[in-house]
């Protein structure tokens, strides 16, 4: 408030002086503006995800077959973009092993409340718990193989993880298991989505801190370089299971989410398609790229809702076809047209968006 | 100046090392004291830059001991060497090129600083703190080399000059007590080569740091070096003060060959009667 009215002061005064000054101050504002652009941006960003449930209730009502429901879940997607994006874009490491996390994940979340009659709260903890367990478990011997080889024991470990709670869930005998004893108020579509995107927004805050502090620095150097990471005392194999841990943390985070939104666990959360969802987000919004991940998670979230709007089974001639298989097909295809013709990602255009403004704002302050 | 007599800083006792069954460096030995401005020379391929890495861990030696001030480094992993005050530049320059050069520097200092996972995660506290110190580090160092102009550049996007510069701010900025330059006159323009052979000697003036060079500039090395160690196939040639030891016609065959290495000795030894001019 202070802050506001000594500004406002300083534009008074400056008003009575004369022409010339006006347009300074007007620059001066201009500039000023440019300056705060991060911050006003986070708010402008944050007013609308706090109004959208309002908005949605005006204009579609709760019959309407837009679900706020379905913005909960890219939310969730968000959180594991972002996870895949620290160990993949940042820490250079081509691990597909998260949805291996997501999956098992929301099965002890599912198992802990359902079977054990644990609470909603102890059942996530424990569940984001575990996983940072297994990401150190696994991790530490992954790490010791790199690039491909790293790819392909990671995406072993992802359909072994399916396979056990597949065979899991055959031998309980059930077709879906679901998840009991969640809190009253996460039944409700408005609730959930206040709590996933409080959930998202305090995550990007804190792994923006951490990208751009020591350990932050340190992913982004042993991508750079290995070599100068190492000679400058950074210890490869320690950071590469962090990120990986921290990666593991923040997908079991997203799968214990997940289940929770859909209230049942099913084991192809831990499959190559979901796999393939992961790393669809990271490379259409942009390696190593927290705007990237977001951007990626929306864009990849949208398309099942899309999809969901067609009929299913959609027919093309005497074809019937099962619209929900054409996901994956639809993620490879991204994948495929991103890195030929979009290698740095959606996050990219908003870079070149920000430059063309500054070339703006420059001319504006030599006239 | 009788450097060899003090205390070595950096002592490499029997130094051997093997790629398969090629012998790439062959029991050397090698004393250098603190403060001393040292410069390794040699043809290519005689396991100059091979050295470096074994004092950097980049390369396991087969045999042989490094001694850095009274520690073993062979004892010590990579990432623990560089907390011991060792700084490096490389030939290939090796920067983190997607990053600003102000953050190249803070890396760098990535020994001396503690913030872990936990309290990288606040936007507050201890790790900012020691952050905005590191900074400040990090721009007296570009000050000091005349690229504070770049700061918030990325280290990719500037000319190959700049970048060298930049290599060489990154192996300062922690003050080690030992800086490794591999060939810091390599792409420097001519008109320049004196200009960095002051650079060198300031640093040594201003930080106190002990340089171990490797450089194929003969000009630099007789106006900066207070001694030469020649390498061949592995082993030491010829080690001394750089006049003696670069008109030492064993040192020129083996960089000539027998025939031309007559012709240039003269010439060589006008080239450093010249520089003992241009000093006084």
């Amino acid at each position: 408030m202070a802050s506001e009215q000594t500004r406002e002061g300083e534009l008074a005064a400056l008003d009575s002086a004369g022409s010339e000054t006006q347009r300074k101050t007007h620059v001066n504002l201009g500039q000023r503006l440019y300056a705060w652009r991060a911050g006003l941006a986070m708010l402008a960003g944050l007013f609308i995800l706090g109004l959208i449930p309002t908005i949605y209730d005006q204009i579609f009502g709760f019959s309407s077959g837009f679900q706020l429901h379905n913005l909960s879940m890219i939310g969730i997607l968000i959180i594991a973009a972002l996870a895949q994006n620290i160990l993949t874009g940042y820490a250079a490491q081509p691990s597909l092993g998260n949805a291996a996390f997501f999956g098992v994940s929301a099965y002890l979340l599912t198992w802990l409340t359902t079977d054990l009659n644990q609470p909603y709260w102890v059942g996530i903890l424990l569940a984001v718990l575990a996983s940072a367990l297994l990401g150190v478990i696994v991790g530490g011997p992954a790490l010791r193989v790199s690039g491909t080889y790293l790819a392909i024991a990671t995406l072993g470990l992802v359909t072994i993880a399916g396979a056990l709670l597949n065979l899991w869930d055959t031998t309980a005998g059930r077709q879906d298991y679901q998840l009991n004893n969640l809190p009253a108020f996460l039944g409700d579509d408005h609730a959930l989505y206040y709590f996933v995107f409080i959930i998202v927004v305090i995550l990007i805050f804190l792994v923006y801190h951490l990208l751009h502090a020591r350990v932050g620095r340190a992913w982004i150097a042993i991508r750079d370089n290995e070599t100068a990471a190492e000679a400058f005392g950074i210890n490869l194999a320690s950071y590469k299971l962090q990120a990986f841990v921290v990666s593991a943390v923040l997908t079991g985070l997203a799968g214990a989410l997940y289940a929770t939104w859909a209230q049942t666990a099913s084991s192809s959360m831990s499959s190559l398609d979901q796999t393939i969802a992961f790393l669809a987000m990271i490379v259409v919004g942009g390696l190593g790229s927290i705007t990237g991940s977001v951007l990626g998670a929306i864009f990849v979230g949208f398309i099942p809702i899309l999809l969901g709007q067609l009929p299913s089974p959609l027919a093309v001639g005497s074809f019937q076809i099962q619209v929900s298989i054409l996901n994956t097909g639809i993620y490879g295809l991204l994948l495929l047209l991103a890195l030929i013709f979009f290698p740095t990602g959606l996050s990219s255009l908003i870079g070149r968006g920000g430059n063309l403004l500054r070339r703006v704002g420059k001319r504006g302050g030599t006239q | 100046m009788n450097e060899s007599q003090k205390t070595p800083l950096l002592e490499i006792r029997g130094l051997t090392v093997r790629f398969g069954g090629l012998l790439a460096i062959n029991e050397l030995d090698l004393h250098i004291a603190e403060g001393e401005i040292f410069a390794l020379v040699g043809p290519n391929g005689a396991g100059k830059t091979t050295v470096l890495n074994c004092i950097n861990a980049l390369i396991k030696p087969a045999a042989g001991s490094i001694q850095f001030a009274g520690q073993e480094l062979l004892k010590q992993p990579a990432y623990k060497r560089a907390a011991l005050g060792i700084g490096r530049t490389f030939q290939q320059l090796q920067l983190f090129t997607s990053m600003s050069v102000l953050d190249n520097l803070l890396t760098a200092q990535h020994a001396h600083l503690r913030s872990g996972l936990l309290m990288g995660l606040l936007p507050f506290g201890p790790g900012k703190r020691e952050d905005a110190r590191a900074r400040e580090r990090a721009r007296e160092t570009l000050a000091l080399l005349g690229l504070a102009q770049y700061a918030d550049r990325p280290a990719g996007s500037l000319p190959f000059g700049a970048q060298k510069l930049i290599g060489v701010a990154r192996a300062l900025v922690l003050r080690p007590r030992l800086v490794l330059l591999d060939e810091p006159a390599a792409g420097v323009p001519p008109q320049e080569v004196d200009e960095l052979a002051a650079s060198l000697r300031n640093w040594r003036a201003e930080l106190g740091t002990t340089l171990l060079l490797i450089e194929h500039n003969m000009h630099i090395v007789q106006a900066v070096a207070d001694r030469v160690c020649v390498l061949d196939y592995g082993s030491k040639l010829a080690e001394g003060e750089p006049k003696a030891v670069l008109s030492n016609p064993a040192v020129l065959e083996a960089y000539l060959g027998r025939e031309a290495s007559k012709q240039v000795a003269q010439a060589a030894i006008e080239v450093s009667q010249g520089v003992s001019h241009a000093e006084s």
